[in-house]
């Protein structure tokens, strides 16, 4: 270890070798001269008063600190206030509605349709008898070229004593508008709430989300709706086809002589038949959701029983509970963002004095 | 105000050289850099405290320009001064003659990080207390200190100081 008087010697012969130049004061003297003073913020809030004792005692506490901390403080607390805000629990209805694919309820067609063999196309000479039939009374609706399988859901907030009327009562329009109610069950419990399975004509698909409305506060809406009129058209198409070649088939047997012909000749005509009875399947699951469309609807009550009507101190006073609690659990939701913030806050306040740090060197 | 002013550049002005002269390799940017700490004191001399606080601010600000212009000559070769490197340094104990120049002194400051550079110039040349040296460094005195001794720790291992004999038995013992 070389000793602090080696050291002194050291540097000091060693800067002894170097003459500072004659004219270096001069030259700064001139631009002292000629320089224009400015006086810099960071400068601001240092007078000559300050001790170097107080200023070096700790550095981030001077008043430019006090100010950077604010600044940052300040921050943290808007961008946490504006998180929170953004983020606040939504306690009131929201309706997001989709639209609504308008069922191609322009009568174009004038066949009626009565059976599910023609709702798929042209009738067919000596068909076997068909499959049960779409319940009739739709023989009198127009027929339509597009079909369209229409889907929807409906939620629907009602009051908590009033779900099994609604469900009811939702069950009433869809028979009103020609259509059942596919399934329905309710529940029971301190919340109660209903699922009803609607199925009604296409056409009338937009009448029951008006009608449901009379019963409730829809709160969700949403429909989706497929154009499935290319597969019933292939579908009608390969039909006819098999349809054809079981004639030709049939008219073959006449002409059969052997039994070994006959035999071989009829096996081809019931493979055939098995084959258009599956697709006959198929049409009429197609035809039968393209003639009704389907609509779901829960009935649901509000989280938060709400007291109407109620005057008086009674009412002022449950509006205040309700609001002090619904304050609470914001600022418990709004906590965590700030909390968030503040961590990043604090994370990034050591870089951020390293950083005003080097900022004070580069100007003083 | 201005004459004061003058009075105080004239007489810290060979100083201020040197030690920049020290921190710098090149005699030319350290002219640059005092004459531009000088003109940096005198615009915020508002904000610097006159009288005996002056001088640690003073080097202050130089060591920061030393600092930019050591930046900035970085990627220029650096041209050690101009010394005369007959020029030995102080003989060792019992007369011996070190074999250490002036040249070695400069490369072995050289050789040492910033920082550590800065305490050591600062302290033993300069002959600023840890208070100053902390003043002018913006640390506390507690870190100049530790940095001093890191500082000799190092300059004592450098290869360019090889040479140099202790001048009195009791510096073999400070390691």
């Amino acid at each position: 270890m070389i000793s602090e008087d080696d050291l002194r010697r050291m540097l000091a012969i060693t800067a002894a070798g170097t003459d500072p130049p004659d004219d270096g004061v001069e030259r700064i003297l001139l631009a002292r001269e000629a320089d224009v003073p400015r006086r810099g913020w960071l400068s601001r809030g240092r007078r000559a008063g300050h001790t170097d004792r107080g200023r070096q005692r700790a550095g981030w506490r001077q008043p430019r600190w006090a100010i950077a901390g604010l600044a940052l403080v300040a921050v943290v607390l808007g961008g946490g206030v504006g998180i929170g805000l953004l983020s606040a629990p939504e306690d009131s209805a929201s309706t997001s509605s989709t639209a609504v694919a308008p069922p191609s309820s322009d009568s174009t067609g004038t066949a009626p349709r009565s059976t599910a063999e023609s709702s798929v196309g042209s009738s067919v000479p000596g068909a076997p008898a068909p499959a049960p039939p779409l319940p009739g009374r739709f023989s009198d609706l127009p027929a339509t070229d597009a079909r369209v399988v229409q889907t929807g859901q409906i939620t629907l907030q009602v009051d908590p004593d009033r779900v099994p009327e609604a469900v009811d009562r939702l069950g009433a329009i869809a028979t009103g508008l020609r259509g059942y109610v596919a399934s329905s069950s309710t529940t029971d419990s301190s919340s109660p709430s209903g699922t009803v399975m609607l199925r009604v004509p296409s056409a009338a698909y937009p009448q029951v989300l008006a009608q449901a409305r009379g019963l409730g506060q829809v709160t969700r809406s949403s429909s989706d709706s497929e154009d499935v009129t290319s597969q019933v058209v292939d579908l009608s198409a390969r039909i006819k086809t098999l349809q054809d070649t079981r004639t030709s088939y049939q008219a073959l047997l006449g002409r059969a002589g052997t039994v070994d012909e006959i035999l071989q000749v009829q096996q081809q005509i019931s493979d055939v038949q098995s084959e258009i009875e599956q697709l006959q399947g198929r049409a009429r699951v197609l035809a039968d959701q393209a003639d009704l469309a389907t609509v779901s609807v829960t009935v649901t009550t509000p989280s938060s029983p709400r007291v109407e009507d109620e005057d008086g101190f009674a009412g002022a006073w449950d509006r205040a509970l309700d609001g002090f609690a619904d304050g609470l659990q914001w600022l418990i939701a709004a906590s965590g963002p700030v909390l968030l913030v503040v961590l990043i806050g604090a994370v990034l306040f050591w870089p951020a004095r390293r950083l005003l740090r080097l900022l004070e060197r580069r100007i003083i | 105000m201005a004459d004061e002013f003058d009075e105080w550049v004239r007489a810290s002005y060979p100083v201020a050289y040197r030690t920049a002269a020290l921190l710098l390799p090149n005699p030319a940017d350290a002219q640059e850099a005092v004459q531009e700490a000088f003109l940096r004191i005198w615009r915020f001399r508002d904000a610097i405290p006159s009288g005996d606080g002056r001088r640690a601010w003073l080097y202050r600000v130089v060591v920061n320009t030393c600092h930019s212009r050591g930046r900035a000559a970085a990627a220029r070769p650096k041209v050690v001064a101009e010394l005369d490197p007959e020029r030995p340094l102080p003989t060792g104990a019992d007369g011996e003659e070190s074999i250490v120049r002036a040249t070695d002194v400069r490369r072995a400051l050289e050789a040492l990080p910033e920082h550590l550079r800065a305490v050591v110039v600062l302290t033993y040349y300069v002959g600023l207390v840890d208070r100053e040296v902390g003043v002018a460094l913006g640390k506390r005195p507690g870190t100049i200190r530790a940095r001093l001794l890191e500082a000799r720790r190092r300059l004592a291992a450098d290869p360019h100081l090889a040479g140099w004999a202790p001048t009195a038995p009791e510096a073999s013992n400070d390691l």
